[in-house]
């Protein structure tokens, strides 16, 4: 803690900016989002929006997952619920700005119902119900969009003659909406529902003898995470031309939670952030390499090995996540030359 | 407009000395009654047909040997355990189907015998979440960090300083409990329920484990809250000690059943409670 | 009206697969039991059987394949208890969840290594008996012996033999059964191999029944329906469990196909969200009533 700051109110103790190096830190890294487009060419710009859509999305799962500690295994198809709805409305000629909130609330909407069973049980009956609804979301998805793809009309995507679904427009739209989820992420985080939820997590039976409505926690962590999901599946649908539900599937929601568990759970912010970096932008860029180096099964069970292998590694040996292990090495260098 | 809203959300809660008001004093007056419980576990009746009555403002001990139902019995005023028989009535009101957090909200507050705290999370934490019934955001206002959000913290804050002064735990606000000795976490365990300003604290051998100097500590905390806001206090305890110097009232348990209740000096002296002691 | 062969052919298809879904359930009961939590790595297990066993017996017959893609699954089965489940002890059940997800993929990484996606029948030769309505392959056949007899066996060891009462005297309270002195860590290990065992069964029946194929997994998470439906603690229930599950798939497709195409395949989902709602702890199973 540095010396010299003072805090005179208890508000300021959980402010999200305590200290000046906060300010400097968030300054320079609005900074530098701002100028990305400047200093990258656009296929990196392009890689850089994906990677804040799956920042939501991660946001919104670990809120679920790493505050309230409730496996979620339908966070991909929520995203989808969110591409879909966004698709529907856009159709009916309602603006994407509009389209990706209403987004949002659909899937959290569903998230809701369709877990409502079981959060009166324990915390692996949740895993199982959104296993379920994960599968029935599909099915659903299939039934609808037989042939994988739905456009996104382009007449939707204008904001006073600006069209938003590209370059520029694209990167700064989908950079505005993911500071507000974060920063409002952030808020629920530190708020007295965050608590409780960490409670939940922590020790759901004694939570509920001390006051806590654990069923209400619980449905509300759950339906938190479904609106993220669903806003970046707005997002998602403002990114591509048009959608097919391939990428809504269980494994996209086993690597959403892999960028929890791996990234660092309860970290919200940037636990998140190094998971999407690590999981989602490092692979891409992975395959493109092996692409040509090994034949393409092989690189498509690699890619299971490895995610499978970083899930379950990191649960066991730092279950805080590569967070951990980067707060770690910080100390380190700190501490360096004298760090034993 | 806004903002008169928001304060009208808040009416009254901001008052402290509302929140601490001064409760009436001692009486025969039940406040809380346990009627007939029966609770079963398979074959195991854990507690058998017991009838507990508390009077308002009064400190009583439950005591008895191990196995004896006497965490089952608060497990059961709290709402955790489902009796097979029996009711619980609080300020005149069954309320024997409601869910535990309701029963918090009411005014029955309780601590545990073995430590229950949120491990991964701070003292500070740990404490604040005892308010949870009390919250006065909704999940909007918490999002953007309204008005309603950060008035509630602040008031929420000003009542955990109250407690933390209370229970001595200022060096510790934010260390994870999880690092904390036993000792301490009783002390935290003992500041969450505090923080709700219980009219009725139930308490499972909050004594256990802990130093002379750390019980004697915590006796007075609890003598303090007793005789400063009238709470009411229901100690399962083993330490005959303890008991016998702040109680004013003693139950014995033994098997499931209730086998002495009375005045601290005549209970000890009940040969069937030597008996149950000694010989059990 | 449904004509009466199809319906036959599909109560009796119902029945066989629906032993398979209670083979596969027992093994997510079994865990369920010792380590209270469930083992998402039972699925990929069941994939994993079929591609060793397709593998090996392509190169030295049949025999050798039943033989090492059992000895395989007990193998995973010690693995997943040493490297995960102990070290996870005592942590909340989602740890084992997760990390069991991981094991999901790891072992999907390896299967897909090995077989490369094909999708093949076991070399062995089936023939078709007509029974009446009914027509019957010796696959069928097979299969249904395989995991009637290994239902059987696993019910009986675990109700009738020593081993059984220890492992389900661990199940109820493992503080107190390591109190009578009973080897408690060993018989973790001896369970999570047995469950391994039974989902080998289970995955080379299945392989019979629908070649091998990658999406054999599919199946075995299907059969978290019929372990809920028994009650995830409950043993016996698991048969009861799977049989209604076929049941109820063979007559969804039947009934709802032409209004829900594909719905065959997905009604267990359906299935499994209404058990959660009306009866969540299962037929069978029994609420843990935690203590604090
Ligand atoms: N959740 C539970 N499941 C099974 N048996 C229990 C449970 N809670 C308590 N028991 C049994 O009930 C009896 C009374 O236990 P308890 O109320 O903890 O006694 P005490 O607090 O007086 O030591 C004991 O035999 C105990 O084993
Ligand atoms: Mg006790």
């Amino acid at each position: 803690m540095p010396a010299g700051v003072f805090k005179e109110t208890y508000g300021e103790e959980i402010a999200i900016f305590r200290y000046p190096i906060h300010y400097a830190g968030a300054a320079l890294g609005l900074l530098f989002a701002l100028m990305l487009p400047i200093l990258v060419g656009p296929y990196y710009m392009l890689l850089a929006v994906s990677f804040l859509i799956f920042l939501v999305g991660t946001v919104g799962l670990n809120i679920t997952v790493g505050l309230a500690g409730l496996i979620s295994l339908a966070h991909a198809a929520l995203m989808g619920m969110g591409a879909y709805v966004t698709a529907f409305l856009a159709e009916k000629g309602v603006n994407i700005l509009v389209a990706i909130p209403v987004a949002g609330l659909s899937a959290a909407a569903l998230a809701f119902i369709l877990a409502l069973p079981s959060f009166r049980l324990k915390g692996y009956y949740l895993a199982m119900a959104s296993l379920a609804a994960q599968f029935i979301i599909e099915y659903i998805f299939a039934l609808i969009d037989p042939d994988q793809y739905v456009p996104i009309p382009d007449e939707a995507k204008y904001l006073g003659g600006i069209y938003l679904g590209r370059g520029l427009p694209l990167y700064y739209t989908t950079l505005a909406i993911t500071i507000v989820s974060i920063l409002t992420a952030v808020n629920l985080g530190r708020s007295i529902l965050g608590r409780a939820m960490k409670a939940v997590r922590d020790n759901d039976v004694a939570a509920e003898v001390v006051g806590i409505n654990v069923y209400y926690v619980k449905a509300i962590a759950f339906t938190i995470g479904g609106f993220y999901a669903g806003l970046a599946g707005g997002l998602y649908a403002l990114y591509s031309s048009g959608i097919g539900w391939e990428g809504f599937t269980l494994e996209g929601s086993i690597e959403y939670l892999g960028m929890v568990l791996i990234g660092g759970p309860g970290r919200i912010v940037w636990g998140s952030f190094l998971g999407v970096l690590l999981v989602r932008t490092g692979w891409t860029l992975l395959e493109s390499t092996l692409a040509d180096l090994i034949v393409s099964y092989v690189a498509a069970a690699l890619k299971y090995l490895i995610l499978g292998g970083m899930i379950a590694g990191f649960i066991i040996f730092e279950p805080e996540g590569l967070i951990a292990v980067l707060r770690r090495f910080k100390e380190y260098l700190r501490l360096w030359p004298y760090s034993y | 407009m806004q903002a008169a809203a928001l304060e009208w959300m808040f009416d009254g809660v901001w008052d402290r000395s509302e929140h601490y008001a001064k409760r009436p004093e001692r009486s025969e007056r039940p406040i809380l009654l346990a009627e007939n419980i029966t609770v079963k576990f398979g074959e195991i009746v854990a507690v058998d047909n017991v009838t507990v009555n508390v009077r308002q403002g009064e400190l009583l001990a439950i005591i008895g040997p191990n196995g004896a139902g006497k965490t089952s019995l608060l497990n059961v005023i709290s709402g955790f355990y489902k009796p097979v028989a029996g009711r619980v009535v609080f300020k005149g009101q069954d309320i024997s189907r409601m869910p535990p957090h309701k029963r918090v909200e009411l005014g029955i507050s309780r601590t545990f015998q073995h430590s229950q705290l949120f491990l991964g999370m701070t003292v500070l934490d740990n404490i604040i979440v005892g308010l949870f019934p009390w919250r006065r955001t909704n999940t909007l206002a918490a999002a953007f960090w309204l008005r309603s959000a950060r008035k509630w913290e602040e008031w929420a804050r000003e009542s955990v300083e109250h407690v933390i002064d209370l229970l001595e735990l200022h060096e510790y606000r934010y260390r994870v409990v999880g690092s904390l000795s036993p000792g301490l976490q009783k002390r935290v365990d003992l500041a969450r329920a505090l923080v709700q300003n219980p009219e009725v604290v139930l308490m499972d051998e909050p004594m256990a484990g802990l130093t002379r100097e750390e019980k004697e500590d915590l006796a007075r905390a609890i003598i303090e809250v007793h005789e400063t806001q009238g709470t009411t206090f229901v100690m399962v305890e083993h330490d005959l000690e303890v008991v016998t110097d702040i109680a004013d009232r003693i139950i014995v348990m033994d098997s499931g059943r209730v086998i002495a209740e009375g005045e601290p000096e005549e209970v000890v002296h009940n040969p069937r409670v030597i008996h149950a002691y000694v010989g059990g | 009206m449904v004509e009466a062969n199809i319906l036959v052919g599909a109560l009796f298809q119902g029945f066989v697969l629906g032993l398979i879904y209670a083979l596969i359930a027992l093994g997510f009961n079994i865990i369920y039991r010792v380590s209270k939590s469930i083992n998402f790595a039972h699925p990929a297990l069941i994939l994993l059987v079929g591609y060793v066993a397709l593998v090996v017996s392509r190169q030295n017959g049949i025999a050798a394949g039943l033989i090492i893609s059992l000895a395989v699954a007990a193998l995973a089965g010690l693995v997943l208890e040493k490297s995960l489940a102990k070290p996870l002890i005592g942590k909340p059940p989602v740890a084992l969840i997760g990390a069991t997800l991981g094991a999901f993929y790891v072992i999907r990484g390896v299967t897909f290594i090995v077989g490369r996606f094909e999708a093949a029948a076991l070399p062995l030769q089936s023939t078709y008996y007509s029974l009446g309505l009914l027509k019957v392959s010796t696959n069928d056949l097979v299969s249904m012996a395989v995991t009637g007899a290994g239902l059987l066996g696993l019910i009986l060891l675990h109700n009738k033999t020593r081993i059984g009462s220890a492992i389900r005297a661990v199940a109820e309270d493992a503080e107190g059964a390591a109190g009578y002195g009973l080897p408690v860590s060993r018989l973790m290990t001896l369970s999570w191999i047995l469950a391994g065992l039974t989902g080998a069964l289970g995955g080379l029946a299945l392989s019979l029944k629908a070649q091998v194929n990658p999406y054999l997994d599919f199946y075995a998470i299907k059969a978290f329906a019929a372990s809920i439906l028994a009650g995830l603690d409950s043993i016996g229930g698991v048969v009861l469990g799977g049989l209604a599950l076929g049941l109820v798939e063979q007559l969804a497709s039947i009934v709802l196909e032409p209004y829900l195409p594909g719905i065959g395949g997905h009604i267990a989902f359906f299935f499994l969200l209404l058990i959660l709602l009306v009866k969540p702890y299962g037929l069978f199973g029994t609420e843990r009533i935690e203590r604090i």
